[in-house]
């Protein structure tokens, strides 16, 4: 994964784009039309990678329903720590139980549960109180409704994916693997949004970047493949986890 | 580069207008010269700002400083509405994409020199009044300060009517700005003295087209005696006004 941590200022995109079109002076659709075709090509690149990687820290509240980040696309992984500002001292995952959800209170709705529970999924008690051991959350409308037992931890840590920009309607750089896929992206919806003035010429810039954004050997996988391959780094290590922790292929 | 003197008596001369008495007066193929410069000026900036050939038409561009009004209206005034403006100071060409503002830019004299000056930084983006509610709903093209907007329209004020600029995003600390306009011709006054501001190239056209006002100004009928056409000599031809080749330099955008 040769996420890198070079990237590129927006400018650097929107130029290229407005040049290609001969659109410098963006006299026809002005300059906010390209900076947003940018974000939300960030945006999809976003999905189809998840490069765009966070962390989000908060504490357990007392009614243990938790309202996740506004930005967040996809989760890693869900944990819950206990310590101080600095230190962490005790740590353990959180799991989704399908469908939980509670008010606040006491007691909480979930999948499996009760005497009327579903069979299909594995359960250590048939009452309703959850075994103190195991830490679970129901995810539903953007928010995590916590078991009781989550109240043993302090704070949640969620790795996860966001936007592709830290905050929707702010500036944001663009990633190097996938600057020419983001210009070729740009340059596209422009040319779809004017190609009524002028389709004898953008007819064909819209038939090569739809080549450049599904074809394969286009500029929009390329940088897909190129953020999902292993780099050397990565290669070297998955020899050394392969070999010498004890694990043959 | 000739003054529209100079044209006109070259066109005179060919028209053979070089008597006191001639058909035509100095005034009259003046307004014609002016109208044939017009004609081809807006025929060059349309033409190089479809081809996206933006510099063909920079030595066109006016730049001016205009100070902005902005505009609070109490509450129980009916007949105007809140508002940043400023007015057009000079009547500019209809081009595509109100491409008769060339650039609206902050006036920003505080920059020193060496950093990026303010005709480099934050472009005003053309709108229209009906479409401006459009960007307010996109987080990325809401009119800001660093995404200022712009949509014309005609103001009635008093019996004239203004050609007016409204403002979106700007802030009511911003007094002035830096424009840079196509700016049209003034009909209500001609100095014969003032340059064409055509290239030379285009001279032989503008000839042509103002030799054709004339012709055509020749052309129409003196006061006919009878209206049934019996005033006519029998096989008298009636002159037509000429056609025109669609390979004409006067055709042709040049």
């Amino acid at each position: 994964m040769p996420l890198g941590n070079a990237t590129f200022d927006m400018g650097e995109i929107l130029t290229a784009a407005s040049q290609e079109l001969r659109d410098p002076e963006f006299g026809r659709l002005g300059k906010p039309f390209y900076v947003s075709a940018c974000q939300r090509g960030l945006t999809e690149m976003n999905s189809h990678t998840n490069f765009y990687k966070k962390t989000w820290q908060s504490s357990i509240p007392e009614n243990l329903i938790l309202e996740l980040p506004q930005d967040l696309t996809e989760t890693d992984g869900i944990y819950l720590f206990s310590g101080t500002d600095c230190n962490i001292q005790t740590s353990t995952i959180l799991f989704i139980k399908p469908n939980m959800w509670h008010q606040g209170g006491e007691g909480y709705i979930a999948n499996n549960k009760g005497k009327n529970r579903d069979e299909l999924q594995w359960s250590l008690k048939w009452n309703e109180a959850p075994p103190n051991h195991i830490y679970f959350a129901g995810l539903r409308g953007g928010k995590l409704y916590m078991s009781p037992s989550c109240r043993t931890f302090e704070k949640i840590h969620i790795a996860y994916t966001g936007l592709g920009m830290e905050c929707f309607g702010e500036d944001f750089r663009i990633p190097h693997w996938c600057r020419e896929a983001i210009t070729d992206f740009v340059i596209h919806r422009a040319a779809l949004a004017m190609e009524r003035e002028d389709p004898q010429f953008l007819a064909r810039v819209i038939q090569r970047k739809e080549n450049e954004l599904k074809s394969p050997s286009g500029s929009w996988y390329t940088a897909i493949g190129r953020y999902k391959r292993l780099d050397k780094k990565g290669r070297y290590d998955t020899t050394a986890y392969t070999f010498r922790f004890g694990h043959f292929p | 580069m000739p003054t529209y003197d100079q044209i006109t008596d070259d066109i005179m001369v060919a028209m053979g207008y070089t008597h006191d008495d001639s058909l035509r007066n100095k005034e009259a193929v003046l307004y014609n010269v002016k109208l044939g410069v017009d004609k081809l000026k807006s025929q060059q900036l349309q033409k190089n700002k479809e081809i996206g050939d933006y510099r063909r038409n920079s030595d066109m561009v006016s730049t001016f400083i205009v100070p902005i009004t902005h505009n609070d209206v109490a509450d129980e005034v009916v007949s105007d509405f809140d508002s940043s403006y400023f007015d057009l100071p000079t009547a500019i060409y209809s081009l595509d994409h109100d491409g008769g503002v060339s650039f609206i830019r902050y006036l920003r004299n505080e920059i020193p020199f060496g950093c990026p000056p303010a005709v480099a930084l934050t472009p005003f983006t053309g709108a229209s009044l009906a479409s401006i509610h459009t960007f307010y709903q996109s987080a990325y093209q809401r009119p800001q300060s660093k995404r200022p907007y712009f949509a014309r329209a005609k103001a009635k004020i008093g019996e004239a009517y203004k050609d007016r600029v409204y403002l979106f995003g700007v802030s009511t600390e911003i007094k002035h700005l830096l424009v840079g306009l196509y700016a049209a011709p003034d009909y209500t006054e001609i100095d014969p003295d003032e340059e064409i501001g055509l290239p030379p190239h285009l001279l032989m056209p503008l000839k042509q087209m103002v030799i054709d006002l004339e012709r055509w100004a020749l052309q129409i009928p003196q006061e006919r005696l009878k209206n049934d056409g019996r005033d006519f000599e029998p096989n008298q031809i009636v002159r037509t006004e000429r056609q025109m080749s669609l390979n004409n330099p006067i055709q042709l955008d040049n």
